[in-house]
């Protein structure tokens, strides 16, 4: 665009300049040809004068002027001396012989020519003698060396015809006595050819394009030419339109920069504008506060989420040191453990204006006093910002409100906890028929024993090892009952905050295993728990561990149900890092792209109604709390979860020993 | 059991049938300290296996056994082997009513836990027991 500018200017600059030069040309030449006239004129006066002198001596020759000869030798003599250009002046007879010059200087030379051999000159004479006036021939080359013409004129003596005066002109003298020394640059030529040229003109063109005029004397035709060209270059010239060319030039280019400059200061306003308006868009829609402050301390901007969130509007905050209006003093103190000087508490700020580091330096939770009073968990993370060179001109601040988000939080970590009931509720639900049946087959036993000593009783039957056998029988069986209850026991309670208790994993998995194993029997389902000799205590939540290992058996159960050899086993072995308990089943196994999907809360691969797809991802979560890992083994053909237990002096879970 | 009827069962031959061995022993023990011979079976097919070789006067049966259960031996008894020897279902949970148990041929359903006298007395109550022939000529000829 200013390039386009400039060269249009400079284009107007040329076509200005083009006028100039044309108007002065013009000027010149009118200049010229108006200088072409006045040098006709000139040279029209002076041959008058030649022809005035002529005429005076034919006077003085009718009169008989010759006699006394001397008086007529000196006038001749003075006129020739006095009048530049005469070359001679001449007596040609009535028959063309020239006589007599009374110049002695030429005589010789020309003595008796007979002029009427050449017809230019007889027809010069005849005419001179038909009108009795002056003829003019026209220039020629002379005999006698250069070039010139000459003025006849019929003279008379005692009223008879007594030949002809001829007054012979030098060109080059005739001109140079009219033109004189001339700083003219013109040239007179005669049928075409150049016979005069002034001594500026000496090597110049002149061209049909010149300004000429035209003298036309009887014979004589000459026509002077002068070049304004020659007149330009000359004193006559103007700087004018160079000048003109020049300034505008220049005046385009500067006006070509200066448009430039602007352009670009417009451009880069308008991108500045655009990036500004971009930012504050997205400073104004932020969920987040965000206030600025500048490198005095006072807070230069605050946005509308900041005043939602502190209370605070922007007008209030702004042009004052308020960022610890709304930041807790005592948290300030406590962080900075430093007092406030004289009452401000500049120190935080100037903290972060002197920091060394660009990127954010300051990012904790914070206690924010709203302007009600209130107080809100916020978090406060603050930026340097750094101009060109590093210097810092201020930092953002952003102000996040964590209310919410703890709040959210919380409610998750309840929701999850309820789900986790749920679950746990449900697989004690699956449970319920068999862990009636479970209580119900120990009932009747001890019953059945009572009702046999009580037979005995009644009739004389009585046998002591039979009643013994029978008291026996209920007491192993109340035992069995007092088991089952733990496990239910273990297994329903809220075992979330209990203590990590040391305990016996495989006690564990047999009290687990036991309030289960009527369902597995009642179906033909073969559960075998075969416990190592040996293994170490473990600390843990037992009715944690219960709950994952009752899981494992209860999807090991339905994956059994659909095999044909239908059985579940339980491992418990000492590993190097730990305990681990292995469930296997005779099921169809899991497809080894499920590995990892299993594990993830509500992937069930039952139907609906019969599961919540909670159980492995509970069970994986109370694993991982407990320090160890729960997955699914991949080298074993059937379906085996194993359970890693760490030893007791390396389980820390996140929950660790709350009590 | 100080009742005077358990000599009605006395001579009787019954199959008792329960998956959990302690429960099966224990009913048996309690008939034979009444006079009965008992044998035990752990599930349908096992009882079934022994009905078409001995003859049996009453059966005590579980309904939940792996391998054959109570409803399986009594469907099997009435509508294969067209025995009409009186059974006792013994359960502790059931989908079916005590109704549709009778109405498919339980002679009676006890529910868990029971007795030992519960058991007796049902057993007695039932007519194919109390009204049986030998009975009556031991009754007779004591007479």
């Amino acid at each position: 665009m200013p390039l386009i500018v400039g060269t249009l200017l400079l284009l107007v600059t040329a076509a200005i300049t083009l006028t100039f030069v044309r108007r002065e040309r013009e000027h010149h030449v009118a200049a010229a040809k108006a200088q072409a006239a006045v040098t006709k004129k000139h040279i029209e006066v002076a041959l008058r004068h030649k022809i005035e002198v002529l005429e005076h001596l034919a006077e003085r020759w009718k009169i008989g002027g010759r006699i006394p000869i001397a008086l007529w030798t000196a006038e001749v003599d003075h006129v020739l001396e006095k009048m530049k250009g005469i070359r001679y002046l001449t007596w040609v007879d009535e028959a063309g012989i020239i006589r007599r010059v009374p110049s002695a200087a030429h005589f010789e030379k020309v003595k008796n020519f007979n002029t009427s051999s050449d017809p230019d000159r007889k027809r010069v004479f005849d005419r001179a003698r038909k009108t009795g006036a002056i003829a003019v021939s026209k220039v020629t080359e002379r005999i006698s060396g250069g070039r010139g013409f000459f003025i006849a004129k019929h003279v008379f003596q005692r009223g008879r015809p007594d030949g002809f005066l001829v007054l012979g002109i030098e060109t080059q003298d005739f001109f140079e006595e009219v033109l004189g020394g001339g700083d003219s640059v013109l040239q007179i030529s005669s049928d075409g050819k150049p016979i005069f040229r002034t001594r500026l003109a000496e090597d110049k063109v002149f061209d049909g394009q010149v300004p000429t005029a035209s003298i036309a004397i009887d014979d004589l035709r000459m026509q002077v030419s002068l070049t304004p060209d020659q007149i330009l270059s000359s004193n006559y010239s103007s700087l004018f339109p160079w000048t003109v060319f020049s300034a505008g030039s220049l005046l385009s280019v500067l006006v070509g920069l200066l448009l430039r400059s602007m352009y670009s200061v417009t451009q880069t306003y308008k991108l500045a504008s655009a990036t500004a308006n971009w930012k504050r868009a997205i400073v104004n829609g932020l969920d987040m506060g965000v206030f600025s402050v500048g490198p005095d301390g006072l807070v230069k901007s605050f946005n509308p989420a900041a005043e939602r969130i502190l209370g605070y509007s922007a007008d209030e905050v702004c042009g004052s040191d308020s960022i610890h209006l709304w930041l807790d003093k005592k948290e300030l103190v406590d962080f900075l453990a430093i007092p406030p000087l004289n009452g401000r508490y500049v120190s935080l700020i100037e903290g972060v204006l002197n920091s060394e580091q660009n990127n954010k330096i300051f990012d904790n939770r914070w206690i924010a006093v709203r302007k009600n009073g209130c107080r809100i968990n916020i978090r406060l993370t603050l930026h340097p910002v750094s101009v060109y060179g590093g210097f810092k001109s201020g930092f953002v601040g952003i102000v996040e409100d964590l209310s919410e988000k703890i709040q959210t939080e919380s409610k998750i970590e309840a929701q999850k906890a309820q789900m986790d009931a749920v679950a746990k509720m449900s697989v004690l639900g699956e449970m319920a028929a068999s862990i009636a049946h479970e209580i119900n087959n120990p009932l009747t036993i001890i019953r059945f024993n009572l009702d046999a000593l009580d037979f005995m009783f009644g009739y004389d039957g009585w046998d002591q090892v039979r009643a013994k056998k029978a008291i026996k029988g209920a007491q192993i069986t109340v035992d069995r009952v007092a088991q089952i209850i733990r496990g239910l026991k273990m297994f329903a309670r809220d075992s979330t905050h209990d203590p990590m208790i040391l305990s016996d994993p495989a006690e564990i998995v047999s009290d687990t295993v036991a309030f289960c194993a009527s369902k597995f029997r009642s179906t033909g389902v073969t559960l075998t728990f075969n416990p190592e000799a040996l293994i170490q205590p473990i600390l843990c939540r037992p009715s944690e561990i219960s709950q994952v290992i009752l899981n494992l058996l209860s999807n090991a159960y339905d994956a059994a149900l659909k095999s044909s050899d239908k059985w579940v086993r339980i491992e418990a072995k000492s590993a190097s890092a730990g305990v681990e308990v292995l469930v296997s089943d005779s099921g169809p196994g899991v497809p080894e792209d499920l590995h990892e999907k299993i594990m993830e809360p509500f992937f069930t691969t039952k139907g609906v109604g019969e599961g919540a797809g909670l159980g492995l991802s509970i069970s994986k979560r109370i694993v991982e709390t407990h320090g160890g890992t729960l997955q699914i083994s991949a080298q074993s053909p059937h379906t085996t979860f194993m359970i890693s237990l760490p030893l007791a002096s390396r389980t820390k879970g996140p929950r660790g020993q709350s009590a | 059991m100080r009742n005077q009827n358990f000599e009605l069962l006395q001579d009787l031959s019954i199959l008792v049938v329960d998956d959990e061995p302690e429960i099966r022993e224990i009913i048996a023990e309690a008939f034979e300290m009444l006079g009965c011979q008992t044998a035990l079976a752990a599930n349908g097919k096992e009882a079934i296996a022994y009905v078409m070789n001995n003859t049996v006067d009453l059966i005590v049966s579980d309904i939940r056994m792996p391998g054959g259960d109570g409803l399986f031996l009594l469907k099997y008894l009435r509508t294969v082997l067209f025995l009409k020897v009186p059974l006792i279902l013994v359960t502790g949970y059931t989908d079916l009513s005590v109704d549709q148990l009778k109405e498919m041929g339980a002679a009676a359903v006890i529910n868990k836990p029971f007795s030992a006298q519960r058991l007796i007395e049902v057993a007695c109550s039932l007519p194919e027991i109390c009204n049986r022939p030998r009975y009556k000529q031991a009754m007779k000829s004591e007479a």
